[in-house]
């Protein structure tokens, strides 16, 4: 119900209390916004998984996806130590 | 193993120099520009214009900004890929230079102090090329498989006048082998006279100093003040 523009508070019941034809239309109005809003948000729902594009820094994302990943030298020893276990297993057999 | 280390750790200082060695495997980025990819796709076939209830929403703007901006995160994770490759062409690249002109001069023999200078730097490069060699050879397949990578992602990977960045690392390749056969062949056969020679001179200069520190300890010991005396 809109707010009276002839005083601060209040609003236009009184007036309209008997009015159901304009209850109705109101009533018709209300529930198109609300269809509205739902699908507007819908709408934008389509870009919510990429919204990182615009959230995230660039360059601080790339750094943290870099650093998934293991060092070369980590790697090297881990291979190396699993060659010589490898090794070791087959002059135990 | 310890060897191993080292060998890897020389390489490291002449070929990933400069590169970045902490990174996720090429599968990860594969899947991660490929992701970027579907979601440009999907993007385009957004309608520029929707009617949404009494609202007509126009995307143009919004479908192009966001175009912009996933290119820019594509070319980030390309560009990535493209320079970590150059930039140990360049340093394997580098290294043969390198290796190719301190060895294209070998002392004749030892008689002067710059022979023995020049032999200990033919030396050194000989030594080089053992350690990093094969570490070397083993980083091609990556390199490779970094520019296919580029290219089924449209990257245009030709370094210059259209030659392709795959030949590029065939030549390199060819080149450290070459380079690397010669060095350790003819070149070692070359310097192993003069190595040996100059190894004699070592030992000869040990035992010199051996025998000065001999004899200063006999003098010193007989000529202190309070000085030992054998007595009967």
């Amino acid at each position: 119900m809109p707010a009276r523009l002839d005083s601060p508070t209040g609003d236009y019941l009184v007036e309209i209390k008997d009015q159901f034809q304009l209850f109705g239309t109101i009533q018709r109005i209300t529930y198109n916004l609300d269809e509205i809003e739902k699908a507007s948000a819908d709408f934008l729902d389509q870009y919510s998984d990429i919204a990182f594009l615009w959230e995230k820094d660039l360059e601080t994302s790339f750094q943290e996806f870099l650093n998934q990943g293991p060092d070369l030298r980590e790697s090297f020893l881990e291979k190396l130590k699993k060659e010589k276990e490898e090794n070791k297993d087959f002059e135990d057999e | 193993m310890e060897m191993e280390i080292e060998n890897f750790d020389a390489m490291s200082r002449k070929i990933l120099e400069g590169i970045v060695t902490k990174q996720p495997s090429l599968e990860v980025f594969d899947a991660e520009i490929t992701r970027l990819y579907e979601y440009k796709q999907r993007i385009s076939r957004i309608p520029p214009t929707a009617d949404i209830g009494w609202l007509k929403v126009n995307s143009t703007p919004l479908i192009k900004e966001l175009q912009t901006i996933i290119n820019n995160w594509i070319d980030r994770y390309t560009s990535f890929l493209y320079d970590n490759t150059t930039k140990q062409m360049a340093n394997i690249q580098n290294f043969v230079n390198e290796v190719q002109s301190g060895i294209k001069v070998i002392p004749k023999d030892l008689k002067s102090d710059s022979d023995k200078q020049l032999l200990t730097k033919v030396m050194t490069h000989l030594r080089d090329v053992t350690q990093i060699k094969d570490q070397t050879v083993e980083r091609f397949p990556t390199l490779r498989d970094t520019i296919q990578l580029l290219k089924k992602h449209n990257v245009d990977v030709s370094v210059s006048k259209g030659v392709d960045l795959l030949v590029t690392i065939e030549n390199s390749r060819t080149s450290l082998e070459d380079t690397s056969d010669n060095a350790l062949g003819p070149i070692k056969e070359l310097i192993l006279p003069l190595q040996s020679k100059e190894s004699d001179n070592v030992k000869t200069r040990v035992r010199l100093f051996q025998i000065k520190v001999l004899e200063y300890r006999m003098e010193f010991q007989s000529n202190m003040p309070s000085h030992k005396i054998e007595t009967t």
